[in-house]
């Protein structure tokens, strides 16, 4: 999925501005790291992908196709593209893992026998196949963001916004999430991660934006970054 | 089949908070079950019958020009009319010869060119005829035969018992109208609860691409659940008041020399009350849904 921001603007009510002039571009199948600290704008640049936000000014273009050309009865089918992952856990505590990882399926009414097959290969990738059957409090932090993750796959979407998928974990955990996100992109999904552990950065070697206050401060690969 | 999943899903949803369900449950019946007796009460005045001793006749007059011959065929028809007990003709002479008894007026006649009185067919109609809808069915049902100029029945009992069983349907209207709001402002309250209590899930799905009719559908069938369960409890209710009130009032009943029995809801009623209760429910959770589901982020 190929995604262009050009002179982007958000601003959350009248004083506090969240992105301000942001333009880039992501080619289709690449994945891309976004640091900054903390209120940086990351994870307003994320929401205004997905949808969940509209920019304030300023326009955004996913696979050459305008953003503000989707009207709210779109928004459904824009979000079935994309797969999120977040820093908190989103799982729901009623539902075991397989239900918890089958619903992006089951909103578009997948045949249960599909379901079933994709939710389970679904989680073999993500190690946690075994785990089927239990429930979300039940695992650990490290298990609870593989389970969002192989939810976030499921679809097989063309996009995956993770919006600091390893902000909770220990590095052993963080490295093995990202391996994952590497995984996928190999296999062709745009890939963007919120993150600000410097650590992961160096393990790849991929683009990187950089926000600060909400503009960016600066754009490069992550193999150069040095402590 | 997808509508009996959902319903499903729905149940197992509502069996998971059994004391709170079964808490609306019965809020929703009791409220029901309230125009349904009186809807009840309203119908069975309606099939009140009477004590023999005010037993009404219906008074037919036969047009002037009929000849006796004529009237001989009115009365053998009359005798094949359904809800006739026994019938009796005053000719025109007899009803004079009365006339001048009662008046003490004599001859009447001689000072007339002629006897300006009708023959009059006096009828007495079988016991299970003596409601108001049944004797309004005789007197229809007479009025057809060629030759009658009019009929009459003492009417005053019969319209003071219309009035009192419209008056009763038109309470028991009015209190379902006033109960069924008062029922989708519980339900929307209940529904409230319930999406609050699955905001997550509710996020969740929306963040990975469900539709607003996908978010809002569980709800909907919950509402229809509630309405449909708590109409069962009001059908249930008004059996068992049914079966409290039946024998005190056979005994009143008995006291005034008359029968009086309760009215049974018939299918057709049942299936409206719970059709409607059904509805309502889904009703409710709709406005409902579409009032706080938008509270939800992302939208």
């Amino acid at each position: 999925m190929k995604i262009e921001f050009s002179h982007v603007n958000k601003n959350y009510g009248s004083t506090r501005q969240a992105l301000h002039d942001v333009s880039f571009t992501i080619p289709n199948e690449e994945m891309v790291f976004v640091t900054g600290h903390s209120g940086a704008g990351k994870s307003t640049l994320l929401k205004l992908i997905s949808l969940i936000e509209r920019p304030t000014s300023g326009q955004i273009l996913i696979n050459d196709r305008n953003l503000a050309s989707f009207k709210s009865r779109d928004i459904p089918f824009h979000r079935r593209n994309i797969g999120v992952v977040f820093q908190e856990n989103t799982l729901i505590n009623e539902y075991n893992v397989f239900r918890n990882v089958a619903m992006p399926l089951e909103i578009c009414s997948t045949h249960p026998q599909e379901i079933k097959k994709r939710v389970n290969a679904s989680l073999d990738k993500v190690g946690l196949l075994h785990k089927a059957k239990q429930y979300p409090d039940k695992l650990s932090a490290g298990e609870h963001q593989r389970v969002g993750i192989a939810r976030a796959i499921v679809s097989r979407p063309a996009l995956l916004l993770a919006d600091e998928p390893t902000g909770n974990l220990d590095a052993a955990l963080s490295d093995e999430i990202t391996d994952l996100f590497a995984a996928f992109n190999q296999v062709g999904i745009t890939a963007i991660i919120a993150t600000h552990d410097n650590r992961q950065l160096k393990r790849f070697s991929c683009p990187v934006i950089e926000l600060q206050e909400g503009q960016i401060s600066q754009v490069y690969q992550s193999s150069e970054v040095t402590d | 089949m997808r509508f009996f999943q959902m319903l499903l899903r729905a149940w197992q949803d509502l069996l998971k908070t059994p004391s709170s369900t079964l808490a609306n449950v019965l809020v929703i019946g009791v409220a029901l079950s309230i125009p349904t007796v009186g809807y009840g009460l309203a119908k069975s005045v309606k099939e009140l019958s009477f004590a023999l001793e005010h037993k009404p006749h219906i008074n037919v007059f036969v047009s002037p020009n009929v000849s006796p011959a004529e009237i001989q065929v009115i009365e053998g028809e009359l005798g094949f009319t359904n809800g006739i007990q026994s019938i009796k003709t005053i000719t025109k002479e007899e009803a004079l010869k009365s006339f001048e008894a009662a008046s003490g007026i004599q001859n009447v006649l001689d000072s007339l060119e002629k006897n300006p009185l009708p023959t009059t067919i006096v009828i007495t109609p079988k016991d299970d005829f003596l409601s108001v809808d049944g004797i309004q069915n005789l007197i229809d049902t007479v009025k057809k035969i060629d030759g009658i100029d009019e009929v009459q029945v003492n009417q005053e009992w019969l319209e003071r018992l219309n009035m009192i069983s419209e008056f009763t349907t038109t309470i028991a209207f009015v209190l379902a109208g006033l109960i069924a709001f008062a029922i989708v402002f519980i339900l929307s309250n209940t529904i409230r609860l319930l999406i609050a209590n699955r905001k997550n899930q509710i996020m969740v799905s929306k963040l990975v691409g469900a539709s607003d009719s996908f978010v809002r559908q569980p709800f909907l069938y919950l509402g229809f659940l509630y309405g449909l369960l708590g109409g069962l409890v009001a059908y249930g209710i008004y059996w068992i008041v049914l079966f409290l009130l039946q024998q005190p009032i056979t005994e009143l009943a008995n006291s005034y020399k008359t029968t009086f029995s309760l009215y049974q809801l018939n299918n057709v009623d049942s299936a409206t009350l719970i059709v409607s209760a059904a509805v309502l429910g889904w009703l409710a959770a709709r406005f409902s849904v579409g009032k706080h589901l938008n509270d939800i982020k992302p939208r």
